[in-house]
């Protein structure tokens, strides 16, 4: 069944996104490859060195392969970055404070998982962090573009680049864009763990129990750490930017482009 | 670059702010009184055993017992010192290490003098607490008012999905259920962030349709092809139902992504009209298209990572015990690969959509007006 879904998205994708659409599908499938790779290799390796790895070339093959080498996509790779390392810090630090990964109180008598030896020689918790950092990513990335290249519209139009406009743009537009992204991570959050909340609401759990759940937990922290880190990288995207217009490479760069065009 | 980063009126809300987050912290750091069962505060943690464990699959691990000191905080033995071992391997999976300042819930019991017991259970209600007060905080100073927006629509989504479970808990068939939450989702969500205007109508009429269109496309390949076996679903409570569990699954988890497609092309759509009202209708839809085309690879990459990055853990427990990626690939992550999938097509399928919405709404709908005030004049 899954591959006749599969099947419909890419006649879909090709029949609507045409060309751009055949780009995006080959980006997908490196980040599909990319992503259940470095699974494979995690079982050897420390997940936080991998998932940085993860994180620059998921940002390489979104940003660079499909739109290029220019100052928008340098700025939203160096801002995209910088937001996942102190994001993992953050979370790593939370996470030893909930106690987050590991199984939670409904895997722990799962059937399906009853038979599985727990010596793994992998630290889950971190491995649960590192996961948290990655899943958000990809919203990240979007949220970083839209602003470097909303700033950058009114960058190239601006010859004075007024760095207080260019700023209030890229709040502004960051703003608009925020609510709807975080909305597709709740959403499918909820849609995910849809499951798992008629258990809370079975097993008729009371707040107190709620709150002191490993299991609510986990999800909790996914959303809002998540969330948290998307509100981060509008203004760290826009400061970037800011910084990287003042620098030669990129002004000279700039010039040249347009001297072609014209 | 500094009035607007640190304007007067941000550092106002964080002061006031940062008052009532310190007030919550510390009433939640003190609410051991609140509870029923014991709370102790781990004071001192010592290794006092290692051992090497060897399990079925023959792979060692390395096991810790710890003997800590904690002080209890409620009930009987309140404030007094007590005793309590726990074991912990080097993976943490199914055991927790506990170090200096955890709070744990304790069972304990008096041994010669001694209190000695055992611990129960972690209590995490401060680091919730502490990760929601920084979202909220995030959230007001970098989005302002239509921060607040969000959080009013979210606060209103949480108690939708709330009453929803407990209709489904009290009998009601969750197809209405889902049907009627989706309804509510989207016209909370959308009137919330993009406000009461034109283009949100427009979003949430497509979006609606989007919905109906990829239940109708799941239906139909479902009824074509070999059913999943739902039992193996994570979080399985019963197996009544589970079939239209997971159809409402899906159509929640599109719901996001979708408004999300619906919400930007319809908004450039709406500026593109209002810009130049006497554009061709060609031109209009080209530029939808192109829009389209630059958001769906970003948007179809959210998806893939925050469906399968939650999985990982337990790939990595079945890799671990040798079992075969093929397996994996069959039998633990077929759902989740048809929620992606789902998704990716309700994204991909809102662009001609939404941009047929526009259409209709922005140069239909006009026709028809100018032709009935001509009629009537």
């Amino acid at each position: 069944m899954n591959f006749v879904l599969f099947l419909i998205f890419i006649v879909l994708i090709i029949a609507i996104g045409g060309d751009r659409g055949v780009m995006s599908l080959v980006a997908l499938l490196g980040n599909v490859i990319v992503f259940f790779s470095s699974v494979y290799i995690m079982k050897y390796n420390d997940p936080y060195k991998l998932v940085l790895f993860d994180i620059v070339f998921m940002c390489l093959l979104t940003l660079i392969y499909q739109n290029g080498v220019n100052i928008k996509t340098m700025s939203s790779l160096v801002s995209v970055v910088i937001v996942a390392v102190v994001l993992m810090y953050i979370s790593k630090y939370i996470g030893h404070l909930g106690n987050m990964g590991g199984y939670n109180e409904f895997e722990m008598y799962e059937d399906t998982l009853m038979n599985l030896s727990v010596n793994i020689k992998i630290n889950l918790p971190d491995v649960a962090v590192a996961m948290l950092v990655l899943g958000v990513t990809g919203a990240l990335i979007d949220i970083a573009v839209a602003v470097t290249s909303s700033v950058y519209e009114v960058w190239k139009n601006n010859t004075e680049n007024d760095e207080k406009t260019l700023i209030t743009t890229g709040m502004h537009l960051g703003k608009s864009i925020l609510g709807s992204t975080i909305n597709t991570l709740w959403f499918a959050c909820v849609g995910e763990f849809l499951l798992m909340f008629l258990l809370f609401r079975r097993y008729e759990y009371s707040f107190v129990s709620l709150i002191n759940s490993k299991a609510f937990f986990d999800i909790i922290a996914n959303i809002m750490l998540s969330a948290t880190g998307c509100c981060a990288v509008v203004p760290v995207a826009t400061y970037v930017f800011t910084k990287m217009t003042k620098w030669d490479r990129f002004a000279k760069h700039e010039a040249e482009s347009t001297e072609e065009n014209i | 670059m500094k009035e607007i980063f640190f304007c007067k009126s941000k550092v106002i809300f964080t002061l006031i702010y940062l008052c009532i987050a310190i007030g919550a912290v510390v009433f939640v750091n003190n609410d051991a009184f609140l509870y029923k069962k014991t709370v102790a505060e781990v004071q001192k943690s010592k290794i006092t055993d290692r051992y090497i464990q060897k399990s079925q699959n023959m792979k060692k691990e390395k096991y810790y017992t710890q003997t800590l000191t904690v002080k209890i905080l409620n009930g009987k033995f309140k404030g007094k010192k007590a005793y309590v071992t726990n074991s912990y391997s080097k993976s943490e999976v199914k055991t927790v290490r506990y170090e200096k300042k955890d709070r744990v819930f304790v069972s304990i019991a008096e041994n010669n003098g001694d209190l000695v017991g055992k611990v129960t259970g972690f209590k995490s209600d401060f680091a919730v607490l502490l990760v929601i007060l920084i979202f909220i905080y995030a959230m007001i100073i970098v989005a302002g008012l239509r921060g607040i927006l969000f959080l009013l629509a979210s606060v209103v989504n949480v108690g939708l999905l709330y009453a929803g479970l407990d209709l489904y808990a009290g009998g009601m068939d969750i197809m209405y259920i889902c049907y009627a939450m989706i309804f509510l989702f989207t016209i909370v969500s959308l009137v919330c962030i993009s406000g009461l205007k034109k283009s949100t109508a427009i979003s949430i009429t497509s979006v609606f349709i989007v919905v109906a269109v990829v239940g109708i496309i799941y239906k139909i390949v479902l009824a074509c092809t070999e059913a999943p076996d739902y039992i193996m679903m994570e979080y399985v409570s019963g197996p009544n139902d589970l079939n239209r569990l997971f159809f409402m699954e899906i159509l929640v988890g599109c719901l996001g992504a979708v408004m999300d497609v619906a919400v930007s092309i319809s908004e450039t759509a709406c500026v593109l009209k209002n810009n130049t009202p006497d554009m061709p209708v060609k031109t209009f839809i080209n530029s939808i298209r192109e829009l389209g085309r630059d958001i769906t690879g970003t948007m179809v990459n959210i998806l893939f990572y925050s469906y399968f990055c939650g999985t990982v853990p337990m790939i990595l427990v079945q890799m671990k015990n040798k079992y075969k990626f093929n397996y994996i690939c069959r039998f633990d992550l077929p759902f989740e690969l048809t929620r992606f999938l789902t998704g990716s097509i309700g994204i991909v399928i809102t662009i001609p959509v939404t941009a047929v919405v526009a259409w209709f709404v922005l140069y239909r709908m006009k026709a028809m007006k100018l032709h009935s005030s001509r009629n009537e004049d």
